[in-house]
């Protein structure tokens, strides 16, 4: 369906003129209706539902333009002929079909006009569903940034595309892709946008098994309104979303996959579902063949020292900010280019001098980021006030759904030590902020809830 | 609780805080619910882990029930009540009330063999009187799903009389088994009975107080009205239960009545009240409700009244948008007769030959649903609107 109101204007003008032509072939023109009509409802797919739009769209052309509405109601809905509807029009042929040339070009507008809105309706709905995402800066990413989009614009042209978003934990694979699905949405290229957080600790507290992300992937399309496939048996449900991805362009994007089973499972499920759609998936390990893959590669030293100068400011850490490049550069050649490493290390600096730091982070040898990062996580929760640590175990507990109020009555803290310790915990980017100012949600990162694991009692 | 670990005392706090919850319905505690049911789901499971809180768990899992049953999460909390059933000691007080909600929950979704089960183990654990006839009760109710009417009928009186011993703690349930009577009863074609049945529900739930049901037992009533076409008293019926819901009436009853206000305006054949009252819904809020059910009826029911006001093009459109819902309910019977009433639009609006076909089709669904009856009913119509037709303007229109 193309979206460029240029192109819809062509698209509009040359059915008309071959409706006009052939005067008896409703194909043709009923294609422009369809495009139109299709992208604001997909029910209305038969010719009475797409005559009744033709209708409304005449009724409000009479307002503004009686005669061309007049017109176009006997040519294209009483079926006239287009000789009757000219004698009709005026005696004068010329005349008469410079009238009916107007009021082509009129119900032309009309048309714009209304996909316009919708186009904006849509565009809003779609940045409403991933309005609860983080909207953080992206440091040192643009090439990255330009590479993912280019992608994502091919796979909006090809069908059963597949692109894995990979890289270590806390590379940043979950901030590049909300940038680039941001940019995406605001293109409109794709008319629904899906996005799904993979949780693998499953409800009924069991192990986590490879089909978890494939089912919540599952679920929440089904779940989708236009899908409206949740209570149905498994076969029904499959062929409803199929019919769905086949009918209208989706992206779905599955974050967090961190396992290899997990991905495979969930390569072979998006395998099953045909269609226009293109799936994203955020992954610790490498896609099998048949996905493209994206690897987010550390950042470059230039990039990490600019961002730990933004992580400086913003968190106010005077010692940090005051340190020369040649200083800094020490920090990157002890946890390399991981924004999460580099951001979570330059907070430390809160309450340790710098050079502590540096000679805690040094010390034995760290053979493994996930080694990395439990030394770092251990130096946060040596800092942290008590009430942030049970914050913190408290949040491993939870779901993403659960509403402060619920968070603070597990914590047992009251209002203001749970309001200072989320404070503390977010300028130390161990608690991460999400959704609207109504609705706030709080969470915590993969890597957090694998550190706290020895450490909640 | 002093020996708790920390991890127990964040638990014991998560507990408290959805036991809070439970007991008296309201819409505030319904919304909470809704947006954090995983949190609620995750709660629970930790909690039904743990052997320090299983009992505790489980009694808040049968106490928060009635506002599943009203939220609509009956399905999800079907593993959570095995779950529970299992982990109890069987000597508990709980495990009877516990089979007789799990019962009921798999019985809301068709498993009549194993909602039969559960009731059946209720007989190997301590129970109440109360809880023996609820037992007692659902077992009957399954029986009126199996259309099996005699025993159903009999199994529902003596749930009925039990209730009524029990008095004043029983008067909700008491509502509950009249109404399942009545429906029974309409459903056999024994109209009389199913109206003092349903009254009977209407004065048990005044008992109660249960404003929400006694409404929905003048709607019942209503219904029975209709189809013994005393359509003024239905009407009245549903004033009725729009005056009980003035204070409380949620989006969703308004709906409903509206809907239901404007079936036995259709069958009247008053077509302009019966659109007036459909007219007046509110479809923005159903479609954002995502509720077929509700969707199917309003579209279909809409389509027959401008079907009456001759607005054939209009009344096709919107029946085959019922019949998109119809679908997501796999609801063959209803599939069947829309695509006959679509068929029989398609030709008062002119388009005999399509009109054919579509009957040709609908027969063949009709068919698989066993309504012959109704096949025959309206084969002698579509056989008058044809030849009507083809007299009138000799039929050479077509789309």
């Amino acid at each position: 369906m193309p979206h460029d109101i240029k192109e819809i204007q062509n698209a509009l003008k040359e059915c008309l003129k071959r409706w006009d032509a052939t005067n008896s072939d409703y194909g043709n023109a009923l294609l422009a209706f369809r495009m139109v009509q299709a992208s604001s409802n997909p029910l209305r797919s038969d010719w009475n539902n797409i005559k009744q739009a033709i209708l409304e769209l005449i009724d409000t052309l009479q307002i503004v333009n009686p005669s061309a509405a007049s017109l176009i109601h006997q040519h294209y809905i009483t079926g006239e002929g287009k000789r009757q509807v000219l004698d009709m029009a005026d005696s004068q042929r010329r005349k008469a079909y410079r009238a009916l040339s107007t009021a082509m070009t009129a119900l032309t507008n009309q048309l714009l006009v209304q996909e316009e809105a919708l186009l904006e309706a849509r565009r809003q709905l779609a940045f409403a569903q991933i309005a609860h995402l983080r909207n953080d800066p992206l440091i040192g990413r643009d090439s990255a940034e330009i590479e993912l989009v280019q992608k994502v614009h091919h796979a909006a042209t090809t069908d059963n595309a597949v692109i894995y978003v990979s890289g270590l934990g806390g590379i940043g694979k979950t901030s590049l892709l909300t940038k680039v699905i941001r940019r995406i949405v605001h293109e409109m290229l794709f008319d629904h946008v899906v996005w799904i957080e993979y949780r693998p600790i499953s409800l009924s507290g069991d192990a986590v098994n490879k089909s978890g992300a494939a089912i919540q992937m599952m679920n929440r399309l089904a779940a989708l309104p236009h899908v409206n496939a949740s209570g149905l048996g498994t076969e029904q449900r499959l062929t409803k979303i199929q019919q769905a991805l086949r009918t209208s362009r989706h992206l779905v994007i599955v974050d967090n996959v961190e396992d290899v089973h997990v991905s495979e499972y969930l390569q072979d499920q998006i395998s099953i579902l045909h269609g226009k759609s293109a799936f994203i998936v955020g992954s610790r390990v490498q896609p099998r063949v048949g996905a493209q893959n994206h690897i987010v590669p550390p950042l470059s030293v230039e990039s990490s020292l600019a961002l730990l100068r933004h992580v400086a400011k913003q968190s106010s850490l005077a010692e940090l900010a005051s340190l020369s490049d040649k200083q800094l550069i020490w920090i990157y050649e002890v946890v390399g280019g991981n924004p999460l490493g580099l951001k979570l290390a330059a907070n430390l600096t809160r309450s340790l001098p710098y050079d502590v730091l540096l000679k805690q982070l040094r010390t034995g040898t760290i053979d493994s980021t996930n080694k990395l990062f439990r030394r770092i996580f251990s130096g946060h929760w040596a800092q942290i006030s008590e009430d942030a640590r049970e914050l913190l175990c408290t949040m491993q507990e939870t779901t993403e759904e659960a509403e402060p109020s619920f968070v603070q009555a597990m914590s047992g803290l009251d209002d203001n030590a749970f309001w200072n310790a989320v404070e503390e915990l977010v300028v130390r980017s161990l608690l991460e902020v999400q959704g609207s100012l109504e609705a706030r949600r709080y969470g915590i990162h993969r890597l957090t809830a694998a550190f706290l694991d020895g450490h909640c009692d | 609780m002093t020996n708790l670990s920390r991890k127990q005392r964040r638990l014991d706090r998560a507990l408290t805080y959805w036991e809070d919850m439970a007991g008296e319905i309201s819409a505030e505690k319904l919304h909470t619910l809704n947006d954090q049911r995983t949190q609620l789901y995750k709660t629970l499971t930790s909690g039904l882990q743990d052997a320090v809180f299983v009992e505790r768990s489980a009694e808040l899992l049968t106490n928060l029930y009635p506002l599943g049953e009203r939220g609509g999460y009956l399905k999800e909390w079907i593993p959570l009540m095995q779950s529970a059933r299992t982990k109890l000691d069987p000597e508990s007080h709980l495990i009877c009330q516990l089979l007789n909600q799990l019962a009921y929950s798999l019985f809301r979704e068709e498993r009549l063999d194993d909602a039969s089960a559960m009731l059946d183990l209720t007989k190997e654990h301590p129970s109440n009187k109360f809880q023996r006839c609820l037992t007692q009760f659902y077992y009957a109710i399954i029986l009126v799903k199996r259309k099996q009417f005699h025993e159903a009928i009999k199994g529902l009186k003596l749930s009925i009389a039990a209730f009524q011993d029990l008095g004043e703690i029983a008067q909700q349930k008491l509502g509950s088994a009249c109404l399942a009577c009545a429906s029974a009863y309409r459903v056999h074609g024994s109209y009389q009975e199913a109206l003092e049945s349903c009254q009977q529900a209407i004065a048990a739930y005044a008992r109660a107080q249960d404003v929400s049901y006694e409404a929905r037992s003048y709607q019942a009533l209503a219904t029975i009205y209709s189809d013994i076409e005393q359509f003024e008293q239905g009407l009245e019926a549903l004033d009725k239960a729009e005056h009980l819901l003035t204070k409380t009436i949620s989006k969703l009853d308004e709906t409903d009545l509206l809907i239901h206000r404007g079936v036995i305006y259709c069958r009247q054949k008053d077509w302009a009240s019966a659109i007036g009252s459909f007219k007046k819904i509110d479809t923005a809020f159903l479609e954002e409700n995502n509720n077929p059910h509700l969707l199917g009826y309003y579209n279909y029911n809409l389509a027959f009244a401008l079907d009456g006001m001759h607005k054939h093009a209009e009344a096709i459109a919107l029946m085959q948008r019922s019949q998109q819902y119809w679908g997501l309910l796999n609801d063959a019977a209803m599939l069947a007769l829309t695509q006959s009433r679509i068929a029989e639009s398609t030709i008062f609006n002119g388009d005999i030959a399509m009109g054919l076909v579509l009957w040709a089709t609908a027969v063949e669904q009709l068919e698989q649903v066993a309504q012959t009856d109704y096949i025959v009913q309206r084969r002698a119509e579509i056989d008058r609107l044809d030849t009507d037709w083809y007299r009138k303007h000799k039929c050479d229109w077509q789309i």
